[in-house]
C-alpha cells in the first residue's frame, strides 16, 4: 500500500491510483473523440439526426442527462471522499509525528546517550543535502510525570524534549498556540519549558504556570519549572509533550556535550518530505559510528497509519465498484429505454435504406451529445456531493482534534471526467449495438419482437464451412461464422467448454475468483445445453406427430423451456454466489480469500442471478396478485394493465430491477457495514462503559473508593455533586486452570480486584449467569457478599461455548490487558507508574513473575497459545454452569478456588478480565507488592461538564497524585481515525441513498413519459385519470418492492458471508456483524417511496393531457 | 466408595489391555518415533493429573496446547482420559507443594505422573532440601488421593545443550545423586519410578528430542517423555 515516492503518498487508500490511471484515460477520451469526429466528418448526416434527436426534445434530454451525470457524479464523490481519507490518515499520521522525519538513537546506559561529536560528520553530511532542512542534536527523556502546581493537576507519561537550535531549521520553529507568533528556543531560561497543547489541555496549564517535573533521569528529585508558553510545531508532536533548554537539561543530568538523539526534518510541508526519508537514512547510516541506529520515524508511522486503515481503504474499494456497477446499469437502462422508444422511427430508418451500422452511428452521435453534456455536470456534482459528505462528518471528526481538510486530487478530476465519459460511451455503444438488431417489419408495426431464428447445428456448419469455398467471400464467411458461435453459445457447448478449461486453468492458478467464473459458465453450459438437447427431441417429436400444426404448439413449448432454464440457471447462480466464502473449504479447495473482488462479484453474479431467475417469470409471481385483481371491482383493469407491463417488457423490467436491486443492495451492505465499525469504534458508551473519567494515583495508593469518596467529599461538595458512582480495579498478574476442562492446564486470562460501583454490575453488564442466580443483581451481591465468587469477560470462553450462548469472540487479549483495568483496558498503561518510581522499580513488579510467564505475557504468539479458555461452561444462551477455577498469583502464594457465576459482556472489546472483588483475591496478594496501580473510574451525572470535573477531581485528589483522564478523549487517541473512517461510512450510506434515489427517479419518470402514447390510447379507451395514476403507482410499488426485497436479502447474505470468512479479523479490528434493521427499514421505505414519487408525479401531468394530444405525441 | 470404584474402574480398563509385555516394548520399540494417534490404551474414564515445570506446561514443543507430554500420556492412556496438567514454568518441588499439591488433591485422580527436580537442580536446591520437598508431596498426594503415582527420575543433563556450560563429570555426578535420592524416595514411599534416565540414554542420537533452546524437550522430545511413562504404567509397578 504504502511506497516511499511523494506521489505514492498521496494516492488513495482504496487501492485506485487515480495518477497513474489519468494519462491512459485522457488518452483513450481523445481517441474516442478523434474517431467520433471523423465519423462525423465522413457521414455528416448521421451525426446531424443524432444531435437533431438530442436537442428537439428538451424534456426527455434533460432526463437522459441528468441519468448519465448521476453515473459520473457517483464516480467522482467516491474518488473525492478516497482522496480526502487518505489525505487525512496521512496528515493525522505527520500531525502526531511532529516535523521529525528521521531519528538517530542507541547510544550507552538507560537514557541511551551517545557524544554529540560522534555525529558531527553525519550532520555535516546531511546538512549539505538540498532535501534536508533542518538538523537537530537533542536528548528525549520519556515518561516525564509532571505536577501543575498552579491547577493541581498531575500527568504522567510526559515526553520532555530539548534540542539545540543552531541548525535546526523547521526543528526550532515554534509557534505560540494563542497567536501563532513565532518563538526561539534560546528564549528558554534554567528553569523554564514550553508545553505543547496536548500538555497544556491534560493539566489545565497556562503560561506563567509552576510545574514540577519528576523523572525516573533523577529519582527522588522535583525540580520546578516555569511554563513560558504554550506552543506547537519544531520537534514537537501530538502527544503530551514540554520542550527544555538543552545546555539546561544537560546540565540537570549532568551530561555535558552528551545527547541521545539526532532530528532530521526533510524539506517539504512536512509530508512530501516522507518520500526520500530512506535515502536521507542511507546517508546517514554510511557516516555514522555502527552503534547508533536511524530511524525513518515519519514514513514508519505514515505507513502505519495507512495500513490501520487499510480496511476502510478496502470497504471504500468495494463501494467504489458497486457505484460503477450501478452507473453502468443505469446508462444502460437509460438507453434501453430510448431505444426501445425509438423503436418505431429506427424501423422506419431501417425500411428506408438505412445500414444497421448506420443506425448504430446516428444512436452514438445522440448518445455522445448526451454524454458530453452530462460528464462536466456530472463531474461538478459529485465533487459537490464529495464535499457535502465530508462536511457533513466534519463535526463529529472535529471532536477528534483532527486535522480533517478536503482534498482533491487533480489526478482524481480527470479521473473522474474521463472515466465518466467513457464509462457512459462504451455502455452507450453495448446498449445501440444490443437495441438495434431489431425485425424492421416488426418494428414499424410496433409488434414485439419475434424470437431470432434457430436453424439446427447441422445447417449452421454447413453454412459456415460452405462460405471458406472459394469463391470466398470474407464478409460472408465472418456471418457465417459468427452465428455458428453464437448459436454454439446459445446452446451451451461454448460457454461448457470454456468452463471447464478455466476449472483446469484453476488448478494450476488456485484462484477461487477464476473457479468461481468457471463453475457459474458450467452451470449456465449446463442449462443452455440441457435446453437445446430437450427442445431438440420434443420438437422433433411433435413435428413428427402432428405436422405442420406442431409449430405453434413447439413455439409456447420454447417460450417454456426458455423460462425454465432462466430460472435454473438464475437460482443456481445465486445460490453458487451466496455460499459462504469458506464453504469451498469444506469440500477440500482453497479457501476464498475473501477480497474485494471476490465480494464484489459475488454481489454482481447473486443480483444478476435473481435477476434472471425472476425477470421472465415475472408473470408466474404476478399470478398471485392477478388473481387478487379478478377479485376487485373496477381497479381490476388497473391492477391488470399495472402487472401486465412489466412481465411483459421483461428485458426492460430486468435491467431496471437489476438496477433498483444493486442500489439497495449497496446501501444495505454499506449500512451494515457502518454500523459495526461504528459499533466497534464510535459506541463511547460501550466502550467506557458508562464511566467519564478515569483517575490513576500516581504519587500513593488512594486506598479505595470509600477513601476516594471521602477525599472528594473533604475537598468541598462542589467536588463530589456531578460524581454519580465510583468504580475501582487492580489489575492481578494471575495464572489459572479449570480442572474439569477435558485437558486443563494452567492458562494465562487478565484478571482484576474490582470494587465500588463494580461490584454493582455498573458497567460491566452481564451476558450469561449461573441459574442459581434470579438476576444480574444476585450476581453482583454475591460477588460483594460471597468471596470465591467472580465473574469472567466473554474472551475467556472457548468457541464452543460462545456458540452456545450465540456470542462473538471479542479480540484476542494482548500485554495491556494484563496491566490495565477492565474498562478502557489496552488504553493506559504502566508508564505513568514508571515515570514515578522509576523504569527499575516499576519494572520490578512484573520481575517477580517468573521469567517463562513473562514471556508468554510478552510474545503474543505464546500468549495466543496459553490464553485462557473455559470449557462446557455455557449450558444455554444466558445461562452458564458454575465452574470452579484455581487461580494463582506466580510471584507468591498458594492457589485458591474461585466459583464463576456470571459472564461479563465483551462486545466493544473494552472489558476483559476474571472480575471479583478484593477479598477474593485477599488470600493470593497476602504479602504481594501491588502489580500495576490502581484505577478509579467516575461516572458523572447527565449534563455536567465532564472536562472541567475531570480536573475538578485530579485537583481534590492532588494528595494522592491523581491523573484524571475523559475516557472519550483516551478512546478517540486510539480509535481516532477509525471512528472518523466510520463516520465517512456512514455518510457514503446517505450519499448511496441520494444517488440512488435520483437514479431511480429519473428511469422511473423516464418509464412513464415514453408510455405517453399508451396512456393516451388507455384514456380512449375508457380508463380515468385516476385509473392511470393508480396504474404506474401499482407498477412502481410492484418493482420497487421486487427490487428492495432481492437487494436486503442479497445484501444480508453478502454481509453474512463477509463477516463469516473474517475479512475483517485479518486486519485485528474486532468487528462483529451488526444488522440496523431501523436504518434498513428507513432505506427500503425510502427506496420505495422515491420510486414511487418518481412514477406518480409524471403519470399525474400524463393523465391530465388529451386522449388526442397524448396519441399524437411523437 | 466412588473414588475406589473409580480406581477399580481404571484400574480394570488398563489391565483389560492388550498384553503387558508385548504393549509396552511396542510402545518403548516405538518411542523414537511414538506417534500421539496410536491408540489409547483404554477407552475407560480416568483422571490423570501431570505435576511438573514448564515441560509440562509445553514450552519447547511446537503446539504446547496439544503437544506437551502430560497430553500425550493421558491421550495414549485412555481415549475418555481427563487430564489436569498443573505443569507450571520454572515449577520446584516446593513450588509444586503449593501451587500444583491443593489442585491435583482437589482434582481426586486414578493416576498421577509427577517431572519435577531439573528447576531445583539448576536453582542450586540442597539435595537434603530436595529429598525433604519431595517426600512430603508424595505423602500428600498418598494420604489425599487414591490414584497410583508415577515420579520420573531427572534425565542425563549433560545431553541438553543448556547444561554445556557446566562441568560434565559434575553434573553426571550430581545426577546420579539425585535420582539414587528419587528412587530411595520411590522405594519408600511405595510409588513407581520411571526410569527417565535409562529411557533418554538415546538422547545423545535424538538431538531432536530437545527444543532450539537446548532444555526443554521438543514435541518429539515431550513423545518420548510420554511413551517412558506409558511403559511405567503398562509394567503394572507399583
Amino acid at each position: 500500500m504504502m511506497s516511499s515516492s511523494p506521489a505514492a503518498l498521496s494516492s488513495s487508500i482504496s487501492g485506485f491510483s487515480p495518477q497513474a490511471l489519468a494519462r491512459p484515460l485522457a488518452l483513450a477520451v481523445v481517441l474516442s473523440g478523434v474517431i467520433l469526429i471523423a465519423r462525423a466528418w465522413r457521414t455528416p448526416f448521421l451525426a446531424r439526426i443524432g444531435l437533431r434527436n438530442a436537442l428537439r426534445r428538451r424534456l426527455r434530454s434533460g432526463l437522459i442527462v441528468s441519468g448519465l451525470m448521476l453515473a459520473t457524479m457517483f464516480v467522482a464523490s467516491a474518488l473525492t471522499l478516497d482522496d480526502t481519507i487518505a489525505r487525512a490518515i496521512q496528515n493525522v499520521a505527520v500531525f502526531s509525528l511532529g516535523r521529525v522525519d528521521e531519528e538517530v538513537a542507541g547510544g550507552q546506559g538507560p537514557l541511551g546517550l551517545f557524544d554529540q561529536a560522534s555525529t558531527d560528520a553525519a550532520r555535516k553530511v546531511v546538512q549539505a543535502d538540498g532535501r534536508v532542512s533542518g538538523v537537530a542534536p537533542a536528548i528525549a527523556l520519556p515518561n516525564l510525570l509532571l505536577e501543575d502546581e498552579n491547577t493541581r493537576q498531575v500527568r504522567g507519561d510526559v515526553l520532555g524534549v530539548a534540542v539545540d537550535p543552531a541548525t535546526a531549521g523547521p526543528l526550532a520553529d515554534l509557534r505560540a498556540v494563542a497567536d501563532n507568533h513565532s518563538l526561539a528556543i534560546t528564549a528558554l531560561g534554567d528553569r523554564q519549558l514550553y508545553i505543547n497543547q496536548d500538555t497544556a489541555k491534560l493539566l489545565n496549564a497556562h503560561t506563567g504556570d509552576t510545574l514540577a517535573v519528576f523523572s525516573s533521569a533523577w529519582p527522588g528529585q522535583r525540580y520546578r519549572f516555569v511554563v513560558l508558553d504554550v506552543v506547537s510545531g519544531g520537534p514537537l508532536a501530538v502527544r503530551p509533550s514540554l520542550l527544555l533548554s538543552l545546555p539546561s537539561l544537560q546540565q540537570l543530568l549532568n551530561i555535558p556535550s552528551q545527547i541521545n538523539r539526532v532530528y532530521v526534518a526533510n524539506a517539504g510541508d512536512g509530508l512530501s518530505g516522507v518520500g526520500y526519508s530512506q535515502a536521507i537514512a542511507a546517508e546517514l547510516r554510511a557516516v555514522l559510528p555502527p552503534a547508533l541506529r536511524v530511524s525513518t520515524v515519519k514514513a514508519d508511522g505514515v505507513a502505519f497509519a495507512v495500513q490501520a486503515q487499510d480496511v476502510f481503504g478496502r470497504i471504500l474499494a468495494l463501494y467504489t465498484l458497486f457505484a460503477l456497477a450501478i452507473g453502468l446499469l443505469l446508462i444502460f437502462l437509460i438507453f434501453a429505454l430510448l431505444a426501445a422508444e425509438r423503436r418505431t422511427e429506427l424501423g422506419m430508418a431501417r425500411a428506408a435504406g438505412m445500414h444497421r451500422s448506420e443506425v448504430i452511428w446516428m444512436l452514438l452521435f445522440e448518445g455522445a451529445a448526451y454524454d458530453v453534456a452530462a460528464a462536466a455536470p456530472g463531474l461538478l456534482a459529485g465533487l459537490a456531493l464529495g464535499i457535502l459528505t465530508v462536511a457533513l462528518v466534519s463535526p463529529t471528526v472535529a471532536q477528534l482534534g483532527l486535522p480533517l481538510q478536503l482534498d482533491i486530487e487533480p489526478g482524481s478530476v480527470v479521473v473522474a471526467f474521463c472515466l465518466g465519459l467513457l464509462f457512459t460511451l462504451a455502455t452507450i455503444v453495448l446498449a445501440v449495438g444490443a437495441v438495434s438488431r431489431f425485425t424492421v417489419a416488426a418494428a414499424l408495426r410496433g409488434l414485439p419482437e419475434p424470437p431470432p431464428p434457430a436453424p439446427p447445428l447441422h445447417q449452421l456448419l454447413a453454412r459456415a464451412f460452405a462460405s471458406l469455398r472459394p469463391p470466398s467471400d470474407p464478409r460472408r464467411a465472418a456471418r457465417a461464422w459468427s452465428l455458428l458461435a453464437w448459436a454454439l453459445s446459445a446452446r451451451g457447448p461454448v460457454p461448457l467448454v470454456a468452463g471447464i478449461w478455466l476449472l483446469n486453468h484453476f488448478v494450476t492458478a488456485q484462484s477461487v475468483l477464476l473457479m468461481s467464473l468457471a463453475v457459474s459458465l458450467v452451470v449456465a453450459g449446463v442449462g443452455l445445453l440441457l435446453r437445446a438437447l430437450f427442445l431438440a427431441l420434443v420438437t422433433g417429436r411433435l413435428r413428427r406427430a402432428l405436422g405442420d400444426g406442431a409449430l405453434a404448439r413447439a413455439a409456447r413449448l420454447r417460450r417454456r423451456t426458455d423460462r425454465i432454464t432462466a430460472l435454473g440457471i438464475g437460482v443456481a447462480l445465486a445460490l453458487y454466489w451466496s455460499l459462504p466464502f469458506d464453504t469451498l473449504q469444506h469440500i477440500g479447495l482453497p479457501r476464498a480469500g475473501g477480497g474485494i473482488t471476490d465480494f464484489f462479484a459475488a454481489s454482481v453474479m447473486m443480483v444478476f442471478g435473481a435477476v434472471l431467475a425472476l425477470a421472465p417469470n415475472l408473470d408466474v409471481l404476478l399470478a398471485p396478485f392477478q388473481w387478487l385483481s379478478h377479485r376487485l371491482g373496477r381497479p381490476r383493469h388497473v391492477a391488470y394493465i399495472a402487472l401486465v407491463y412489466p412481465s411483459q417488457q421483461r428485458f426492460r423490467t430486468a435491467v431496471g430491477l437489476a438496477m433498483f436491486s444493486l442500489v439497495c443492495f449497496t446501501m444495505v451492505v454499506m449500512a451494515c457495514i457502518a454500523a459495526s465499525t461504528t459499533q466497534r469504534y464510535a459506541n463511547f458508551t460501550a466502550q467506557s462503559g458508562g464511566y467519564d473519567v478515569i483517575g490513576q494515583p500516581l504519587f500513593k495508593p488512594a486506598g479505595g473508593v470509600a477513601a476516594v469518596a471521602a477525599a472528594l467529599q473533604q475537598a468541598g461538595p462542589s467536588r463530589s455533586r456531578d460524581v454519580a458512582a465510583i468504580a475501582s480495579a487492580a489489575p492481578l498478574p494471575l495464572i489459572m486452570i479449570q480442572p474439569a476442562a477435558r485437558a486443563a492446564r494452567w492458562a494465562v486470562y487478565p484478571a482484576a480486584a474490582i470494587g465500588g460501583a463494580f461490584l454493582d454490575g455498573t458497567g460491566l453488564p452481564l451476558v450469561a449467569r449461573s441459574p442459581e442466580f434470579a438476576s444480574d443483581a444476585d450476581v453482583w451481591r454475591a460477588l460483594r457478599d460471597q468471596p470465591g465468587t467472580a465473574v469472567i469477560d466473554v474472551g475467556a470462553l472457548s468457541p464452543g461455548d460462545l456458540a452456545a450462548l450465540g456470542l462473538d469472540a471479542p479480540a484476542p487479549v494482548g500485554i495491556q490487558q494484563f496491566v490495565a483495568p477492565p474498562i478502557a483496558s489496552g488504553l493506559l498503561g504502566f508508564s505513568a507508574l514508571e515515570s514515578l518510581v522509576g523504569r527499575t522499580a516499576a519494572l520490578d513488579a512484573q520481575n517477580r513473575i517468573p521469567r517463562d510467564v513473562r514471556d508468554i505475557l510478552t510474545h503474543p504468539s505464546l500468549l495466543a497459545q496459553y490464553t485462557l479458555q473455559l470449557q462446557g461452561v455455557a449450558t444455554r444462551p444466558g445461562q452458564i454452569a458454575p465452574t470452579i477455577m484455581w487461580i494463582a498469583d506466580p510471584r507468591g502464594g498458594p492457589p485458591e478456588p474461585v466459583r464463576v457465576i456470571g459472564v461479563v459482556d465483551n462486545s466493544a472489546d473494552q472489558s476483559y478480565g476474571l472480575l471479583a472483588s478484593a477479598q477474593t483475591f485477599a488470600p493470593l496478594e497476602s504479602g504481594l507488592d501491588a502489580f500495576a496501580g490502581e484505577y478509579y473510574f467516575f461516572k458523572l451525572r447527565p449534563g455536567a461538564d465532564v472536562r472541567a470535573d475531570a480536573l475538578a477531581l485530579g485537583s481534590a485528589l492532588l494528595n494522592d497524585g491523581f491523573e484524571t483522564t475523559v475516557v472519550q478523549d483516551a478512546l478517540l487517541d486510539v480509535n481516532g481515525p477509525a471512528v472518523f473512517a466510520s463516520r465517512v461510512l456512514v455518510g457514503l450510506v446517505g450519499l448511496t441513498l441520494l444517488v440512488g434515489m435520483a437514479a431511480l427517479a429519473v428511469t422511473g419518470t423516464r418509464a412513464v413519459v415514453e408510455r405517453r402514447q399508451q396512456i393516451g390510447m388507455l384514456r380512449a379507451l375508457g380508463y380515468q385519470r385516476a385509473d392511470v395514476r393508480h396504474m404506474f403507482v401499482l407498477e412502481a410499488v410492484f418493482v420497487a418492492g421486487l427490487g428492495v426485497a432481492i437487494g436486503l436479502g442479497l445484501g444480508l447474505v453478502l454481509c453474512r458471508n463477509v463477516f463469516a470468512v473474517s475479512f475483517f479479523e485479518q486486519f485485528q479490528t474486532g468487528i462483529v456483524l451488526v444488522v440496523p434493521w431501523g436504518a434498513l427499514a428507513a432505506i427500503c421505505a425510502t427506496a420505495v417511496l422515491a420510486a414511487l414519487v418518481a412514477a406518480f408525479l409524471p403519470a399525474h401531468q400524463a393523465g391530465a393531457v388529451l386522449p388526442a394530444e397524448a396519441l399524437r405525441y411523437e | 466408595l466412588p473414588l475406589l470404584a473409580g480406581l477399580l474402574a481404571a484400574g480394570c480398563a488398563l489391565s483389560a489391555a492388550p498384553s503387558t509385555p508385548r504393549l509396552a516394548a511396542r510402545v518403548l520399540d516405538a518411542t523414537p518415533t511414538a506417534s500421539p494417534t496410536a491408540p489409547p490404551l483404554s477407552t475407560a474414564p480416568l483422571t490423570v493429573v501431570a505435576i511438573g515445570a514448564s515441560d509440562a506446561f509445553g514450552i519447547g514443543t511446537d503446539q504446547p496446547r496439544t503437544d506437551n507430554w502430560p497430553t500425550v500420556l493421558a491421550g495414549r492412556l485412555s481415549s475418555a482420559a481427563h487430564l489436569v496438567n498443573l505443569g507450571i514454568p520454572g515449577a520446584t518441588v516446593a513450588l509444586a507443594q503449593r501451587d500444583e499439591l491443593p489442585v491435583a488433591l482437589a482434582a481426586q485422580p486414578d493416576v498421577i505422573a509427577i517431572f519435577l527436580g531439573i528447576n531445583d537442580l539448576d536453582q542450586g536446591v540442597a539435595l537434603a532440601a530436595f529429598e525433604q520437598q519431595l517426600t512430603a508431596l508424595l505423602q500428600a498426594l498418598r494420604g489425599g488421593t487414591l490414584a497410583r503415582i508415577y515420579v520420573a527420575n531427572l534425565p542425563d543433563l549433560t545431553l541438553l545443550p543448556y547444561f554445556a556450560k557446566d562441568d560434565p563429570l559434575t553434573l553426571e555426578e550430581q545426577v546420579s545423586a539425585w535420582n539414587a535420592a528419587i528412587t530411595r524416595i520411590c522405594t519408600a514411599q511405595g510409588v513407581a519410578l520411571v526410569d527417565l534416565h535409562a529411557a533418554w540414554s538415546e538422547l545423545a542420537n535424538h538431538p531432536n528430542y530437545v527444543s532450539a533452546d537446548g532444555l526443554h524437550p521438543s514435541t518429539a522430545g515431550a513423545r518420548r517423555i510420554a511413551a517412558a511413562f506409558v511403559a511405567a504404567i503398562e509394567s503394572g509397578a507399583p
